[in-house]
């Protein structure tokens, strides 16, 4: 391999540094507009009236909407999902932070200012924050359509349970909660939207889902699709959220068009981040689970309850992989699971990096350790004992094929030194934790399209054009796609472009979630890259008067092999190809679609065309007077299959793992009583780089037989263990076991505190 | 009523009328129309603004425009020579320290304010100049190797 496994940087790494990369919050036009939203200031509450007149007479104001001025449809997250939104509160608002009213304004200044001149009668309603307590009969309803604030439940059995609990040596049952924290991107969401006076909509949007985003948007719009164009510019991180339609987008457009066809510019303020974006779902989580007497999964019943907030968008999309996913990192044959999605009157929520995986892994993974140190069993080896191993299929009928998990459990045990370290905590309040995961990749949601389109164009001067519409925020997937068709190809890395996703001009494509992108897109790309090196190799055939089938190619020539005189550029032959009598652009195509199964936990599937997995051990060092918890390192190994670019595998590992350290020790969005105390990054804990301990990454010899190369995904693999890994480290330190996030100091001291008063047992809290 | 500023961005002389309470980060990006400098938060939080004002880094979010009257700014643009990125550019090029590279503009200013005054800066004094700068995509790691690396690029510059 020439250029598959190297180290090479992102490829537009030089335009960042430069500062000339142009994200959404750069775009300025000619003529355009700067909206600001009127948000509601109350939680729940039903609209009276309106009244825009005084910001209208603002000079400087060029359009004022509200939801009179939208057309009435209700929209959500794809076409499978509950549909509870319009794009500006028409009868009622269902979170502070719901959008009222919205103003475009030569300047922002005159926005902001229009904004405290439209006049809004809201009549107040009662208001509920917490899941729990919306599921209480009588609770307000959030949507009058939607009984008991329910959004979705799922009920699901696998095996028997019941008998397995009768079976069992011994039965354990623990309550987990968890918190919700923004994805904290630095780009904050933002959009320029032009409705031209010929009815069509170009979107410039820092999303990377074009695709999706058209769809959702030419339906809120009520538009054909093709009446809908959505550009790409760079995006400054996403991590999930930005997958789904913003409001903004739709009320850029209605701005655009009342103000006679000017762009419109509205980019989020941080504050409006944490009050009206889609961080990650906060869940209390009730475990059951059932062992034999020599460490043996037998089986496992959760009670889940998710706090959607106040509009579904992709929740239920979530909730579905959350009540199943995580039984497949072990070999488990009996679950049930009774999973709820709750309405509250709070902002919704949407994907962040792991989709629900970090929630359960710190579960289940907690659950874990007090079960292996109950039956006396060291925690890896009770791991290792209940691995999923490649060939099994699973539960819920996943079937594992490349399967690292074994290995990883192994690695980070020895590469941390866990059996020197572990359970000699108690005196130097010093442990060590481990925790392990699984992640799809590339997951069927739906029977249709689930795959990847890809085109690749080959330049009469050698350049090599891979199109594709998969979209990027950082995570390097055009880096990805430009190595997977230089080594196809045998081409230099540098001679390869990739177009930046617009609806416009690139295909159809799903975008960056579950992990797909190396695994759907790379596969697309790898296979348009063979059908160019194909129709390339049979020009190049005439040209050397040999036979197509008799040639490769590396570093930019073609050769027949074996003879190494004779050759041609690529340039030439694509040249060649271009301008002869009959010419044509070498033009390769691939469409990838997986032979899997559509996701259905009621039933038995398999979804994915491969499946990673993690482990990770954290160690830490607990001050029993502050609560303090200092993490000394997290040792990773990680199964991404063949690794395809060592740097940005690395990366994405790091970053990922960071924000999972964030998770589990300090970030936390606040609620009390709906009202949020701490919406900034400083406020809410990001880390930032004094707070990044030692970390050891390592990737399992792994190599899958479905991925380009060999390749996984493995950009979501890094944060789902680090919460669990850090609370057994904890408990191996100090001997108390955490059970909410984040593990904070205050409740450090608190269960210290109580295990020392207690008489017997371990506090909890 | 808008006040007349004059700055001298990168080298330039540029004369601006601003309102009084408009920061600085707006009157680069919008006025002046330089978006290499990027905004986070606005507030002071994320250092994605860092610009060097008279060589000392500031958050430009937090700076009044005409609090920067008569003042040197230095922003991205005003690093690379010509064709060749600045050597700390070049460092969290190769170093993978760049994944979405939107705190990069920020980052690559604090570490020269760095540098600037502590050519060979040890780990820990990199992390705390960068404590102010937040990466959500890199877990800092590359962004702290970057600047080290990059260290040693300027003091073999200086000394060739
Ligand atoms: S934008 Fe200035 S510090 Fe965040
Ligand atoms: S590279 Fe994305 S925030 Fe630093």
């Amino acid at each position: 391999m020439s250029v598959i496994g190297k180290p090479f940087p992102i490829r537009d790494a030089r335009e960042k540094a430069l500062g000339t990369a142009e994200y959404t919050t750069d775009l300025k036009m000619p003529g355009m507009l700067y909206g600001k939203v009127l948000r509601s200031p109350i939680h729940h509450g039903r609209v009276l009236s309106i009244d825009t007149s005084r910001a209208e007479a603002l000079p400087g104001v060029r359009a004022v909407i509200t939801g009179r001025d939208i057309k009435p449809i209700i929209y959500g997250f794809g076409w499978r999902h509950r549909k509870d939104k319009y794009a500006l509160a028409i009868d009622k608002v269902r979170y502070k932070g719901d959008e009222i009213a919205a103003v475009a304004a030569v300047d922002e200044d005159t926005a902001e200012e229009a904004l405290d001149l439209i006049k809004v009668e809201l009549e107040e309603l009662p208001a509920v924050f917490d899941a729990d307590a919306a599921l209480v009969p009588g609770a307000p309803l959030v949507h009058d359509d939607a009984p008991g604030n329910i959004v979705k439940a799922y009920d699901i059995h696998k095996g028997d349970v019941d008998r397995a609990f009768a079976d069992a040596f011994k039965v354990y049952e623990h309550r987990f909660a968890t918190q919700r924290v923004h994805q904290s991107y630095l780009e904050p969401y933002g959009c320029v939207v032009h409705w031209d006076p010929f009815g069509k909509v170009t979107a410039w949007i820092g999303s990377m889902n074009n695709s999706g985003i058209r769809l959702m948007l030419a339906d809120a719009l009520d538009l054909p699709v093709t009446k809908v164009r959505v550009i790409q510019p760079w995006v400054g991180g996403s991590f999930g959220s930005k997958v789904t339609l913003c409001n903004i987008y739709p009320i850029a457009a209605y701005l655009s068009k009342k103000a006679g066809s000017k762009p419109v510019r509205i980019i989020y303020t941080r504050e409006e981040e944490f009050y009206a974006s889609r961080p990650r779902v906060s869940c209390v989580i009730h475990v059951k689970t059932g062992v034999t007497r020599d460490g043996c999964l037998l089986a496992r019943q959760v009670r889940l309850i998710n706090d959607a907030g106040a509009y579904s968008e992709m929740a239920p999309a979530m909730l579905e992989v959350m009540c199943h996913r995580s039984d497949s990192v072990y070999r488990i044959p009996n679950v049930r699971i009774d999973a709820k999605l709750v309405y509250t009157n709070k902002s919704s929520i949407g994907a962040y990096r792991g989709y629900g995986n970090p929630q359960m892994t710190f579960a289940y993974e907690s659950q874990f350790d007090v079960i292996a140190d109950d039956l006396g069993i060291d925690p890896a080896e009770f791991r290792l004992k209940n691995a999923t191993r490649p060939g099994d299929v699973t539960t819920h009928g996943w079937q594992i094929t490349s399967c690292g998990l074994p290995d990883a459990i192994e690695t980070v045990r020895d590469r941390s030194k866990w059996a020197e370290k572990r359970g000699k905590g108690r005196d130097v309040a010093r442990g060590v934790g481990m925790a392990c995961t699984i992640h799809e990749g590339d997951d069927r949601h739906y029977l249709g399209f689930t795959g990847s389109n890809a085109s690749v164009e080959i330049h009469e001067d050698g350049r090599v054009v891979v199109i594709s519409g998969e979209g990027e925020y950082g995570q390097g997937f055009q880096t990805i796609a430009a190595q997977i068709a230089a080594e196809v190809l045998g081409v230099p890395l540098e001679s390869v472009d990739v177009t930046f996703p617009d609806t416009d001009r690139t295909p159809y494509a799903l975008g960056p979630w579950g992990s797909r992108l190396t695994i759907s897109g790379g596969n697309a790309v790898r296979m348009a890259a063979e059908d160019a090196r194909k129709q390339l190799f049979e020009v190049a055939a005439e040209k050397l008067e040999a036979r197509a089938e008799d040639l490769e190619s590396s570093e930019g020539r073609i050769f027949v092999k074996g003879s190494i005189e004779r050759s041609i550029a690529v340039a030439e032959a694509a040249s060649a190809a271009l301008y002869r009598w009959g010419g044509k652009l070498i033009l390769g195509r691939g469409t990838e679609e997986p032979n899997t199964t559509c996701m259905d936990p009621d039933a038995q599937s398999n979804p994915c065309s491969a499946y990673s997995f993690a482990a990770q051990v954290a160690e830490v060092e607990v001050d029993r007077k502050t609560g303090q918890v200092k993490l000394l390192g997290l040792y990773t190994s990680n199964d991404g299959g063949n690794i395809l670019n060592t740097t940005l595998a690395e990366g994405q590992v790091v970053g990922c793992a960071l924000q999972g350290i964030g998770y589990a020790c300090t970030e936390n969005m606040m609620f009390i009583d709906g009202a949020q105390p701490n919406p900034s990054f400083l406020q809410s804990g990001v880390p930032n780089a004094l707070d990044v301990p030692p970390i050891d990454v390592h990737f399992t010899d792994t190599d899958d037989p479905y991925g380009p190369f060999g390749a996984k995904g493995l950009s979501e693999l890094g944060a789902p263990p680090v919460a669990a890994a850090v609370a057994n480290a904890i408990y191996d330190a100090v001997g108390v076991r955490l059970t909410n996030l984040p593990l904070a100091p205050e409740k450090v001291v608190r269960v210290l505190r109580q295990k020392s008063t207690a008489t017997k047992g371990d506090g909890q809290s | 009523m808008k006040v007349a500023i004059n700055l001298r961005v990168n080298g330039d002389a540029c004369k601006v009328l601003v309102p009084p309470h408009r920061p600085l980060v707006d009157v680069l990006r919008d006025d002046v129309g330089l978006t290499g400098t990027k905004k986070g938060c606005g507030a002071g939080e994320c250092g994605a603004c860092t610009v060097l004002m008279d060589g000392k880094p500031v958050n430009s979010c937090l700076v009044l425009a005409v609090q920067a009257d008569g003042k040197d700014i230095v922003t991205i643009e005003g690093l690379a020579q010509d064709d060749r990125l600045h050597p700390i550019q070049e460092a969290f090029v190769q170093h993978g320290a760049i994944q979405c590279g939107y705190c990069s503009p920020g980052m690559i200013l604090i570490a020269k304010a760095l540098l600037d005054e502590n050519p060979r800066p040890t780990e820990l004094e990199v992390k705390q100049a960068i404590a102010g700068n937040i990466c959500r995509c890199t877990g800092y790691v590359k962004i702290v190797e970057a600047i080290q690396a990059a260290s040693r690029l300027v003091a073999n510059e200086r000394r060739a």
